[in-house]
């Protein structure tokens, strides 16, 4: 576990945890706090839904994510939207450099197998497979929801290229060791996040871990890096804003 | 069997701008004509006997290791089975990212004022209103006949359509399966070339 985080004052932390490889997590994110995500050894892949906490039909959408940020990558800078034209979470901060994957979803059991061959927990108790599937459905149930719940997800610390226009192709490249992620919550956001081998992910079963880190942060600024990334946040903001009034 | 209009089971016409949805049987085939050309269709799919299931973008792309539906696609759904496979297409160009157009999103795309334009959204929410389904059904949708070219970079924007017109997409069902159409009102980027047309949607028995 990291203890000593960069550019952060341990005053402001509120939660720090480490998820294991294969884990399941959720938590609902409070307007203004900010979560740092660390790969711990540049090898996880962990898939995210998420959701307004107070409200969870409004859901993080992203086609409409891709749509508004005319690309399908992402960085520091861009915001992740929900489906009702506001911003669920800002990307504050990314060490990685870009290893997000919008595209090619999330692993159930058939691929699991398919992905990686048998291992079931009556033959290898906890170490067993665990897909993103089963993950979700488990941790949604914990807040009363289901399968209807089940958005196309965004996965961190791995990327999927596009090649010649249309071909998909899970890049070899990996983030640097302990290189994080920041999303800072624009509302109440309910965060569900599986820590599984990514979807087109092949070999070995060795999912890795990451830490989580919450803590507060000054409001949203005028000058906001995020806020003011592309005429269409700044319009997103206002809305927020809006919802907010 | 020879597809022609007199041998169809259903052969009606979807005005511009007005959501359509119609139950089509395991075996049966589905045409969308694109009738005057660079008309984007707001396409999802449901297992008729259990909404739950539907149609998944990220599976059926994954699946077939590309971002684009043409003839040979087989659209996956959220429980990992076949719904529907492309028997023919004679566009070649159906967007899988881009996702439907909304009231909300065309302020953050557009501008504020646009609020009150009709979109997909609400289309999808009406149709799925009256058949009581739930609004969580929604996902990400296809859009047949909208041409949204990616860049090496991710770089991806709506572009002139190149679907002429009386071109058309054939899909046979895999299961029966509930078919929910946005005919695309949009007016403010060229999938509809800013002049949504109707389409006509035919089907044929196995």
């Amino acid at each position: 576990m990291i203890t000593k985080h960069k550019n952060l004052n341990s005053d402001a932390i509120l939660l720090d945890e480490v998820i294991p490889g294969g884990a399941k997590w959720s938590k609902i994110i409070k307007r203004g706090h900010t979560l740092r995500i660390t790969t711990k050894d540049g090898l996880g892949s962990l898939s995210a839904m998420f959701y307004n906490a107070d409200n969870t039909a409004e859901r993080f959408n992203s086609a409409d994510t891709v749509k508004l940020q005319h690309n399908a990558y992402f960085c520091k800078g861009r915001v992740l939207y929900s489906e009702l034209g506001r911003v669920l979470l800002s990307i504050t901060e990314d060490t990685t450099e870009g290893f997000f994957d919008a595209i090619a979803g999330i692993s159930n059991p058939r691929l699991v197998k398919k992905n990686f061959g048998e291992g079931d927990f009556e033959h290898i108790r906890n170490r067993y497979y665990k897909s993103d599937r089963e993950n979700f459905l488990i941790e949604l149930g914990k807040y009363g929801m289901g399968k209807r719940d089940m958005i196309p997800a965004i996965n961190f610390f791995r990327k999927v290229d596009i090649k010649e226009g249309s071909k998909l192709e899970l890049s070899s490249a990996r983030p640097k060791p302990e290189s994080y992620i920041e999303l800072r919550a624009e509302m109440n956001v309910l965060l569900v996040l599986s820590n599984t081998p990514h979807v087109m992910e092949e070999g070995k079963y060795n999912p890795s871990d990451v830490q989580v880190t919450l803590y507060t942060g000054a409001p949203v600024a005028e000058d906001d890096f995020c806020m003011n990334f592309s005429p269409q946040s700044q319009r997103a903001f206002i809305n927020n804003a809006r919802y907010f009034a | 069997m020879n597809k022609t209009i007199e041998n169809a089971v259903y052969n009606e016409k979807v005005a511009a701008g007005v959501p359509w949805s119609y139950v089509v049987k395991k075996g049966q085939t589905l045409r969308i004509i694109d009738l005057e050309g660079c008309q984007a269709v707001d396409t999802l799919f449901y297992n008729a006997n259990d909404h739950e299931e539907r149609y998944s973008a990220n599976d059926t792309i994954r699946e077939q290791g590309s971002i684009f539906i043409t003839t040979g696609t087989k659209l996956i759904s959220t429980d990992d089975n076949v719904m529907m496979e492309i028997t023919a297409d004679t566009c070649g160009n159906h967007d899988t990212l881009g996702g439907h157009c909304s009231a909300e999103s065309n302020t953050v795309r557009y501008d504020h004022d646009r609020k009150y334009m009709h979109s997909c959204r609400d289309n999808y929410l009406y149709e799925i209103g009256e058949l009581e389904m739930d609004p969580r059904d929604l996902t990400n949708n296809i859009n047949f006949f909208m041409n949204v070219p990616i860049e090496e970079d991710g770089y991806l924007i709506i572009v002139d359509g190149i679907s002429k017109p009386g071109a058309y997409v054939d899909m046979k069902a895999e299961m029966d399966t509930l078919v929910l159409v946005s005919n695309c009102p949009q007016l403010n980027n060229p999938c509809n070339a800013f002049n949504p047309t109707p389409v006509q949607m035919v089907i044929w028995d196995a």
